[in-house]
């Protein structure tokens, strides 16, 4: 058997200069020892240059100005673990508890508008979506705007074509749910239109200027402050402060809370899951 | 290989699926060098009826069939029967043949699937040819599937010797390799 | 503690859903290798959920789903097969299947789906 010639360990000046252009284009933190994640996310993208090691291929990405390949390697080092229903507890939380609230508290403008910040593949919109139009037929004649960005347009790519493989349609997805809103084409499951059109998808790196957002009712912001350092964390949290509108709710990862980081938000509890929101507690 | 009912990335996808998920190893489409017939020793099959006709055959190496059922069974290779190796060779193989035929026109079912093997045993399917061919490595092996369709051709018998020939033309009228 | 029917008749398959339960804390299970077998199985009552295959001897996974559900409409019943196309779990889903998975699945895909149906102890 033939084995590919083991890439060299990479250099630190290398891994240096990526954990640099990373932190700085995402602010997604690669400790120290993440050499190895560099090298495996980035091996594909130097071959398909023409590189035959990862030194050459970053020293080559050195020496020219920020373009496309730079935003390649950012892209390559996200993390797009993602499922429908991920954790299932929120979504819970969201059917049972927070989008009921909602529903009275806007049944006179009959708008809402829901938020997935860095949505990867797109199964989380898709989720919210689903579970709308399984749940919440009386939203029907509502404006109701889901919308869902990422930093990598590659996973936004992905995202609005709406097409998954076997494996990632058995990962959360219900059997009477997949039926209902995907078809099968050739090996993969198609999201149907009408819940595809429901998802507006755009590019927006959390730690750059925002695109002209409404206020949100609901923000998934899940699973994505993880990669960040404690003080980009806070500024995003406080940029989400602004963002939410009154009455509005946050959902943060399972491994994600303001505690510590950001006090102006008040932690609500729901059983497995925990909701983030703003302004004092209602009496209840 | 043939383009209207399973294309060669439609096969590769599905294999990689299930090697992705099962095995836990990369499968890679580059067959290795040298020749196949040396290591066959296992061809496992399912068969498709129904509005499309045929056979799905997995050609394994020993080697290969056990990686897999250790694999699969979590088990250390010296705990494993003949039994074992057997049945997880079906088993992908049953597997294969179940995302092939979701692909394949019309409503179609599946048989249960079958082991052949040995040194110098005979696998023939009558009233076959060979619609696709695909040679793949995985684990240091050669691994082969073939997708046998229904003909009405003459002569009609797709045949595959194992050892002496499992690599070679098929007997059969075949017009795909 | 739940006590789970389990019916594939590939012992691998058999042995890969064992071991995936029994991470779950589930332990009490009983193995079926063809259709008929997990029938009679049921019959003898006791079953807190429900696993089969499609493709078995005997009678089929689906044979086997109906048959339960002439006399038991709530005991879960998980199909795991290779059969995917969309005709398939609408047949299954119609024939009284709380879900279905496809194979092949993931470790995570498996444990995630016996979870929402297997009440651990
Ligand atoms: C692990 S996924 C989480 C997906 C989904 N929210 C979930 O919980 O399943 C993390 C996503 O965050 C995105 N991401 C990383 N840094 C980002 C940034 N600075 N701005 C926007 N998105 C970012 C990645 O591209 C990736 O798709």
């Amino acid at each position: 058997m033939t084995t590919l010639a083991a890439t060299p360990a990479l250099d630190s000046l290398s891994f240096e200069y990526v954990r640099k252009l990373v932190l700085e284009r995402s602010a997604i933190a690669l400790e120290t020892g993440k050499g190895y994640l560099v090298e495996s996310r980035l091996m594909p993208i130097a071959r398909a240059h023409g590189h035959g090691t990862l030194s050459a291929f970053i020293e080559s990405l050195r020496r020219q100005p920020h373009g496309i390949l730079h935003t390649q390697v950012v892209e390559a080092m996200t993390t797009n673990e993602t499922s429908f229903f991920r954790d299932i507890h929120p979504f819970d939380a969201l059917r049972t508890i927070v989008l009921p609230e909602l529903v009275s508290a806007r049944s006179a403008a009959k708008k809402l508008n829901l938020w997935s910040a860095a949505c990867s593949t797109g199964q989380e919109p898709y989720s919210i979506a689903i579970l709308l139009a399984e749940h919440f037929p009386a939203l029907s004649d509502w404006t109701v705007n889901i919308y869902a960005t990422d930093l990598s347009q590659q996973v936004l790519d992905r995202a609005q074509a709406g097409q998954f493989t076997q494996l990632e349609a058995n990962r959360g997805l219900p059997a009477a749910l997949l039926v209902k809103y995907f078809d099968k084409v050739g090996l993969h499951w198609h999201i149907k239109p009408a819940i595809k059109r429901r998802v507006r998808f755009l590019q927006a790196n959390l730690i750059e200027p925002w695109p002209m957002l409404p206020a949100m009712d609901v923000i998934f912001m899940r699973n994505v402050l993880i990669y960040f350092t404690p003080e980009t964390k806070r500024q995003i949290l406080s940029k989400v402060r602004g963002q939410l509108a009154a009455g509005g709710t946050l959902f943060l990862g399972g491994a994600e809370t303001t505690l510590g980081i950001d006090d102006a938000w008040r932690r609500v509890n729901h059983g497995k899951t925990s909701t983030y929101r703003l302004g004092p507690a209602a009496n209840s | 290989m043939n383009e209207t009912l399973v294309s060669d990335d439609q096969m590769l996808e599905l294999l990689e699926s299930v090697w992705s998920s099962m095995l836990y190893v990369p499968i890679s489409a580059v067959p290795p060098k040298g020749d196949f017939t040396e290591h066959a020793r296992l061809t496992a099959s399912v068969h498709i009826a129904g509005d499309w006709n045929g056979t799905v055959l997995l050609h394994l190496t020993e080697p290969f069939a056990e990686f897999a059922a250790a694999t699969m069974l979590a088990s250390d290779t010296e705990g494993l029967t003949d039994a074992d190796r057997d049945d997880a060779a079906a088993e992908l193989c049953n597997i294969i043949g179940g995302s092939i035929k979701s692909l394949l026109p019309g409503r179609n079912s599946l048989s249960l699937p079958a082991i052949v093997k040995g040194e110098e045993s005979l696998l023939r399917v009558p009233n076959t040819h060979v619609l696709a061919t695909m040679d793949v490595q995985s684990a240091g092996q050669p691994l082969r599937i073939r997708i046998l369709a229904r003909t009405d051709r003459k002569p009609a018998e797709s045949e595959f010797r194992q050892v002496a020939s499992a690599g070679a033309a098929p007997a059969g009228n075949s017009r795909s390799h | 503690m739940s006590r789970i029917l389990l019916a594939d008749d590939s012992g691998t398959m058999r042995t890969i859903i064992r071991r995936s339960l029994e991470a779950l804390g589930v332990t009490d299970i009983v193995e079926a290798a063809d259709g008929n077998q997990a029938t009679q199985l049921f019959a003898a009552g006791g079953f807190d959920a429900v696993i089969t295959d499609w493709n078995m001897p005997g009678k089929t996974g689906i044979e086997v789903v109906r048959t339960i559900r002439q006399t038991d409409k709530t005991t879960p019943i998980v199909m795991i097969t290779t059969e995917a196309e969309k005709t398939r779990v609408l047949e299954a889903i119609q024939a009284g299947v709380n879900d279905y998975l496809v194979k092949p699945f993931t470790t995570d895909n498996l444990r995630e789906k016996l979870g929402r149906f297997t009440p651990v102890a």
